[in-house]
C-alpha cells in the first residue's frame, strides 16, 4: 500500500494566522486609541467648566469688593451700593438692613447667584453671605414629540392582559 | 518527481512566510504607533485631571483662610508677587522641585481687601518643566468685613 507523504508544511495557514492577529491588533488599537480620545475630550470639558466656574466666583468676589468699599464708604450706604452692583441686581429693605442679589454667569447654561445681606451701621459682618450658589439659568427644552403621558382618563393598560377567573 | 513537487512547495511556503513577515511588520508597525498615540493621549488627560485637582484645592484651601492667615500667608506676594508650589505624581505637595511633576505658579495682587490673582499647574517631566500650563484658575477673594 503507498504511503502518502507529507512535507509538515501546509500552504495558507500562516497567512490565515498572520490576518487574525492583525484584525486583532488593529481592533485593540483602535478600541485604546477611541477610549483614550473620548477621555480626553472628557476631562477637557470638565476643566473649562471649573475653569469658567473659578472665573465667575472670581467675578462676583470682585462686585463683592466694590460692594464692600461702598458700604464703608461716605455717604448713604444702601444708594452706594445701588450704583456699585451691576444693573441687574436687586437690592431690597431699608438703609438699615439690606440684601442685594446678583448673579454671574457661568458658561452659558449656568449661572453663580450671589445672595448678601448688608448691616452697614454692625461693628462686624457688615456683610453677610446668603447664597453662593450655582443654579441653571438656561430653559429645559423637552425633545420634539415628547411622551404619551396618561391624562388621568380612560383605559391606563397598553396591552391587553389575559383576565383570570 | 516527488521531489521536485516537495521542493516547489516548501518554495511557494517560503514566499508566502516572506509576504506575511512583510505584511505583519507594516501593520504592527502602524498599531504600534496607535498604542503610544493612545498612550500619549491618555496621559495628557491624566495630567489634565490631576493638574485641575491641585489648583482646586489650592484656590479652596486660600479661600478657607482666616484673614489673619491669609494676610500673613500671602503679604510677601501681595504686590504683584509671585509663588511657585511643588507636586508629585500622586498630586502630593513636595517640599523642593526634586522628583516634581507638576509646578503650581501663583500670581497675586492685592488691592485693599481684594486678593486676586491666577493659579496655573504645569506638568514637568525630567528635569524640564512644559512651557504651557495644564490649566489656568483665576481666583479673587475678599477679605473684608
Amino acid at each position: 500500500m503507498a504511503r502518502k507523504r507529507t512535507t509538515g508544511i501546509n500552504v495558507g495557514g500562516s497567512s490565515i494566522l498572520v490576518i487574525f492577529i492583525i484584525l486583532c491588533l488593529t481592533t485593540f488599537a483602535t478600541l485604546s486609541m477611541v477610549s483614550a480620545r473620548a477621555d480626553l475630550r472628557l476631562t477637557e470639558k470638565a476643566t473649562a467648566a471649573t475653569e469658567e466656574y473659578y472665573a465667575a466666583d472670581a467675578e462676583a468676589e470682585r462686585i463683592l469688593a466694590r460692594i464692600g468699599e461702598a458700604v464703608s464708604g461716605s455717604g448713604n450706604p444702601r444708594e452706594q451700593v445701588t450704583s456699585a452692583v451691576p444693573e441687574a441686581a436687586v437690592v431690597a429693605g431699608g438703609d438699615e438692613q439690606f440684601t442685594v442679589l446678583y448673579s454671574v454667569p457661568v458658561g452659558e447654561t449656568q449661572e453663580l447667584v450671589v445672595q448678601l445681606a448688608i448691616t452697614p451701621e454692625a461693628a462686624e459682618h457688615r456683610i453677610r453671605r446668603l447664597a453662593w450658589q450655582v443654579v441653571q439659568s438656561g430653559e429645559w427644552e423637552p425633545e420634539s414629540g415628547g411622551f404619551e403621558l396618561w391624562s388621568g382618563e380612560g383605559d391606563l393598560l397598553l396591552i391587553d392582559l389575559p383576565i383570570v377567573e | 518527481m516527488k521531489a521536485r513537487r516537495a521542493s516547489s512547495k516548501s518554495g511557494l511556503f517560503l514566499i508566502e512566510l516572506i509576504i506575511a513577515i512583510v505584511f505583519f511588520a507594516v501593520a504592527s508597525a502602524i498599531c504600534t504607533q496607535l498604542f503610544v498615540r493612545a498612550h500619549l493621549l491618555s496621559t495628557r488627560s491624566r495630567d489634565m485631571s490631576a493638574a485641575s485637582a491641585i489648583a482646586q484645592n489650592y484656590v479652596e484651601s486660600l479661600k478657607g483662610l482666616e484673614p489673619a492667615a491669609m494676610a500673613a500667608d500671602l503679604a510677601p506676594l501681595a504686590e504683584g508677587g509671585e509663588r511657585w508650589d511643588y507636586y508629585d505624581s500622586d498630586s502630593a505637595p513636595l517640599p523642593g522641585i526634586d522628583n516634581a511633576a507638576y509646578v503650581l505658579h501663583l500670581e497675586l495682587s492685592q488691592d485693599n481687601a481684594l486678593y486676586a490673582g491666577t493659579i496655573s499647574v504645569y506638568s514637568r517631566q525630567g528635569d524640564k518643566t512644559a512651557e504651557e500650563p495644564l490649566c489656568t484658575l483665576p481666583w479673587a477673594l475678599y477679605m473684608g468685613n
